[in-house]
């Protein structure tokens, strides 16, 4: 039933951005969503921030091979995905994907949940099991792994999904509101593997939540209405606030400045 | 586990599997108690086959679309494997009360059925999503009992492509209509898959 793998898929890749956008565009149904994105990304833990409605969701979608895109060029791990006959399924294999809600697997234990991902991801038959335990023991669910999925608190199936992403190993993770549902003790341990993740993966996570950001990324995007409005480390976003711009922090301050100033180049 | 008995339970195949069988039996069994003679009516017929082509239905989108969709695993032979078992799997429920005094028809008439209504099915999944999939099929199992149809009633091609599932065998044009439903959603949802929700 699986085929079997061609010249170019067998071909090995090279690349130095994980994620090569340019002019990107991206509807999320009807509405057009991404609006003419460039962003290219490595190795690294990158954090995606934006305001309600920014095209956060839409862009990872379109990164994880959910979505195609309307026009403009993507490049993923090295392969381009818009054309016809592009290597998805060799892009697929080396992804992982954390939605911003999974559908419910309710009889599935958590182990069978990222057994059952990792099968989809074409991993060897062999290599599941051990690669599912490693996956379910990162994101500290151990001891829960022969619980089902409808058993579990919101915080731990959010950890659940982790693992099914990372179940792979993939060169490009994207982790959409990970930490929704997380508590304070869950959230540390969970910036720490993902500080671990971006030591060889290209890692992108989509959050509201800057703090998460500043302790755990080596990297800012920050998205408006569908483009990357500016991008950074951790510490330049910092510089950008003033006294004026609200927020606890000085990351904080310094994200709510370049809202305030991409809403103000939107409406002029 | 296996890679593909996680899929059928993903798929939640063996709810599917009771669904149909109750709704083929179950219905074989109520027209077999009320003791009247003859093969199950034409209607009956339909709703036996299009309750266990909606149970079908309820295996051709998983829980998570957009996780089934980031699969590396190649869909198009899958779902087209899909579809021949359950295709098989529905034929052969209907079949199996064949040779009794209360059957569904001969096989040529079951075989007709069963393939429209899984092309509605699979059409409704590819266009509607799995949530919506009985959309399209749902009219053909609710409206017949309560419409005065009769083999012999509707002699005019578009009376004929609309009541196809109660046409003789020997109606080409309901045979074509079955045909071509199959063939459209077959290919409509082995191609494009499970129509993607957007949740924003």
């Amino acid at each position: 039933m699986v085929r079997s793998l061609s010249e170019t898929e067998l071909k090995p890749v090279t690349w130095e951005y994980a994620v090569q956008a340019k002019g990107l565009r991206v509807k999320a149904g009807r509405h057009l969503a991404v609006t003419g994105l460039d962003l290219s990304i490595g190795v690294g833990v990158h954090g995606l921030l934006g305001p309600n409605g920014a095209g956060k969701t839409t862009l990872m979608r379109a990164l994880a091979t959910v979505l195609s895109p309307e026009s403009g060029t993507l490049e993923l791990l090295g392969r381009p995905v818009q054309e016809r006959g592009a290597d998805l399924r060799g892009v697929r294999r080396g992804t992982g994907y954390l939605p911003q809600e999974f559908g419910y697997y309710p009889k599935f234990t958590v182990r069978e949940f990222v057994e059952y991902v990792a099968w989809l991801k074409e991993m060897p038959a062999l290599a599941v099991p051990v690669a599912a335990e490693r996956a379910i023991a990162r994101v500290g669910l151990a001891d829960r792994a022969d619980r089902k999925l409808k058993e579990l608190s919101g915080g731990m199936l959010r950890r659940a999904g982790v693992a099914q992403a990372i179940v792979n190993t993939p060169d490009l993770l994207l982790l959409d509101e990970p930490t929704v549902g997380l508590d304070p003790e869950q959230r540390l341990a969970f910036r720490e593997l993902l500080r671990d993740l971006g030591a060889d993966t290209c890692v992108l996570v989509s959050t509201h939540l800057v703090e998460d950001v500043v302790a755990s990324c080596t990297d800012v995007v920050v998205v408006h209405t569908g483009r990357v409005v500016w991008q950074g480390t951790p510490g330049q976003l910092a510089e950008r606030g003033g006294t004026g711009d609200p927020g606890d922090s000085a990351a904080e301050r310094g994200y709510s400045a370049l809202v305030r100033q991409a809403r103000r180049e939107a409406g002029a | 586990m296996t890679g593909v008995l996680l899929y059928l339970r993903a798929r939640r195949a063996p709810a599917a599997l009771v669904g149909a069988a109750a709704a083929v039996w179950g219905l074989w069994a109520i027209w077999a108690g009320m003791a009247v003679p003859g093969e199950v009516p034409d209607q009956m017929g339909m709703a036996a086959t299009g309750f266990a082509a909606i149970a079908a239905g309820t295996t051709l989108a998983g829980p998570d679309t957009h996780l089934d969709h980031t699969a590396a695993r190649p869909w198009p032979p899958r779902r087209a494997l899909h579809l021949a078992v359950a295709a098989a799997v529905i034929l052969g429920l209907l079949l199996s009360v064949a040779g009794t005094a209360h059957d569904y028809g001969d096989a040529a008439t079951v075989t007709r059925n069963c393939a429209g209504a899984l092309g509605l099915i699979t059409l409704g999944t590819a266009t509607l999503g799995g949530a919506r999939a009985w959309f399209y099929l749902a009219p053909f199992i609710t409206v017949p009992p309560f419409l005065p149809l009769s083999r012999t009633s509707i002699d005019s091609t578009a009376g004929q492509i609309l009541s196809w599932p109660l046409q003789p065998t020997t109606s080409t044009t309901a045979t074509i209509t079955a045909a071509v439903l199959f063939a459209a959603g077959t290919v409509a949802y082995i191609h494009r898959g499970p129509l993607l929700t957007v949740r924003h």
